[in-house]
């Protein structure tokens, strides 16, 4: 069992890069999560979370080569390790354990 | 061989990138963030940009890059730290001790730093007042441009017009009579003149016992200043002290009461003092009872003729009435039963069985108008 605690941001960063696979790279990661929970993060939050998740052993990156138009920019690409996927596994169980024998009568109240 | 292609590729991008920093790029460096992730988000703002210069516009694409930076800037400050302090917490300490450090010295620096005198100024807009015949020493204040105060010992004065008067250049002036002089004071370059007032004060007395009520208005403090040829001095500079703040306070010359007592107020002018003593009564609407230790002050208004009067059990009093209004017919007092000494418009009783304290208006007035005043009675602790 891991003892890497994730925060939210961090989860769904964790998240978006595994459903990426190779293609999870800045932008194509905060267009991802706008997408999916339709909050706009900053680029800076996300860079700050990618930078600490790597810093954590979860990620791990590499530079691509320069994309083929005039001025083109080389990408940082990020791939989960297996200390990162060992980690969503764990995320997920505890998930399903905190929701479980809440189950379907549950009717979430608003306002 | 792929590798090497791709190294010089970076190594391109990042020299070409440095020549062209932006002073947010700067101040992120200098800030800690490390240096690839800030050429990644320079890249991935880059390729936002572009893809909303086409969808929105131009303008609209710049606002968005300007409000992206600001927002993503709190992120990254706080990451280089964290960075910082865990992997060089003795670098990051030094930093922030450095720039406390220096922030302080330039504030100290900033507050305390004096410069050359610029400024010579002489107290109480150029007039100096003095009621004493022995020495005294003139004080100008001295400053730098800034208005930072500093020492006036080098300060030198010179007499140069008036009634003659003894001054040392050190600034130490006789009075041996009254008059105005003129006396130039003098630092390096800078120069002022003081009005020189001896105005020699030979006695000071009070002229009244001092009654107030709390809650009422403040009151001229009751003193007469005379010189060697018994005239009133009434240009006067020296110092007034209240024995109980509790009781009374002062406002300027003048003097309010705070709570019912008694107190002192003595007066320094020259070379003498004097001392008055203050009684302060709580006012009320009926005089129906005063036990010991009260002290009550009662509005009297009287018509022609008319009198009020009270009964005062055994005991020690001192009772006054002062007239409110000074244009009117005074009004009077009298105690009947009772032993008393007058002094100073008091009455000092003592009531063996009970007495009657009368307020008239006087019989050989000449005035159809009524009069006013305060009855003021501080019936003694019994012993």
């Amino acid at each position: 069992m891991s003892d890497t605690t994730l925060g939210t941001l961090e989860l769904t960063v964790l998240l978006s890069v595994a459903r990426l696979t190779n293609d999870a790279y800045g932008f194509a990661i905060r267009r991802d999560l706008a997408e999916r929970s339709g909050r706009d993060h900053s680029v800076g939050a996300i860079y700050t979370t990618l930078q600490r998740l790597q810093d954590k052993g979860l990620l791990t990156s590499h530079t691509s080569a320069p994309l083929p138009v005039r001025g083109g920019r080389s990408r940082r690409h990020y791939r989960l390790t297996a200390a990162g996927a060992r980690s969503l596994r764990e995320a997920k169980r505890h998930a399903e354990a905190a929701w479980a024998g809440v189950g379907s009568t549950f009717r979430p109240k608003l306002g | 061989m792929r590798h090497a292609a791709r190294t010089e590729s970076l190594v391109s991008i990042r020299r070409r990138r440095a020549t062209t920093s932006s002073l947010a790029e700067v101040v992120l460096r200098i800030a800690g963030v490390d240096q690839l992730i800030i050429d990644e988000l320079r890249g991935d703002l880059t390729e936002e940009y572009h893809f909303r210069v086409t969808r929105d516009g131009e303008t609209r694409a710049r606002c968005w890059r300007l409000y992206e930076s600001l927002r993503s800037a709190p992120y990254l400050g706080l990451s280089a730290l964290r960075s910082k302090a865990r992997h060089h917490p003795a670098q990051l300490t030094a930093v922030v001790g450095g720039a406390a450090l220096a922030a302080s010295l330039c504030i100290a620096v900033r507050v305390n730093a004096k410069g050359p005198p610029a400024l010579l100024t002489p107290q109480h807009n150029g007039a100096f007042i003095v009621n004493s015949v022995r020495p005294v020493k003139l004080w100008m204040r001295v400053a730098d441009a800034a208005g930072h105060q500093l020492p006036s010992v080098s300060v030198r004065y010179k007499w140069t017009s008036g009634v003659p008067v003894s001054v040392s250049p050190a600034g130490v002036v006789t009075c041996s009579q009254p008059g105005d002089a003129t006396v130039r004071a003098t630092l390096d370059a800078l120069e002022a003149s003081i009005s020189l007032l001896c105005r020699p004060v030979r006695d000071v007395r009070a002229t009244a016992l001092m009654d107030l009520v709390v809650g009422g208005d403040a009151q001229d403090l009751r003193f007469e200043a005379t010189d060697a040829s018994g005239r009133t001095v009434d240009q006067l500079a020296g110092e007034i002290i209240v024995g109980d703040s509790t009781i009374a306070t002062l406002e300027g010359q003048r003097i309010r009461a705070r709570a019912p007592g008694s107190t002192w107020v003595i007066l320094r002018l020259g070379d003498h003092e004097s001392f008055t003593s203050v009684h302060t009564y709580q006012r009320v609407a009926q005089l129906e009872r005063i036990l010991p230790g009260q002290r009550l002050a009662i509005d009297v208004r009287l018509e022609p003729r008319e009198t009020r009067q009270w009964t005062l059990p055994a005991g020690h009093y001192f009772l006054a009435i002062h007239p409110l209004q000074t244009k009117r017919t005074r009004p009077r007092l009298a105690v009947v039963g009772a032993t008393c000494k007058s002094e100073l418009d008091h009455f000092a009783c003592w009531v063996r069985d009970p007495a009657t304290v009368i307020a008239y208006f006087p019989r050989n007035a000449n005035q159809d108008q009524p009069t006013s005043g305060q009855l003021t009675i501080w019936r003694q602790e019994e012993p």
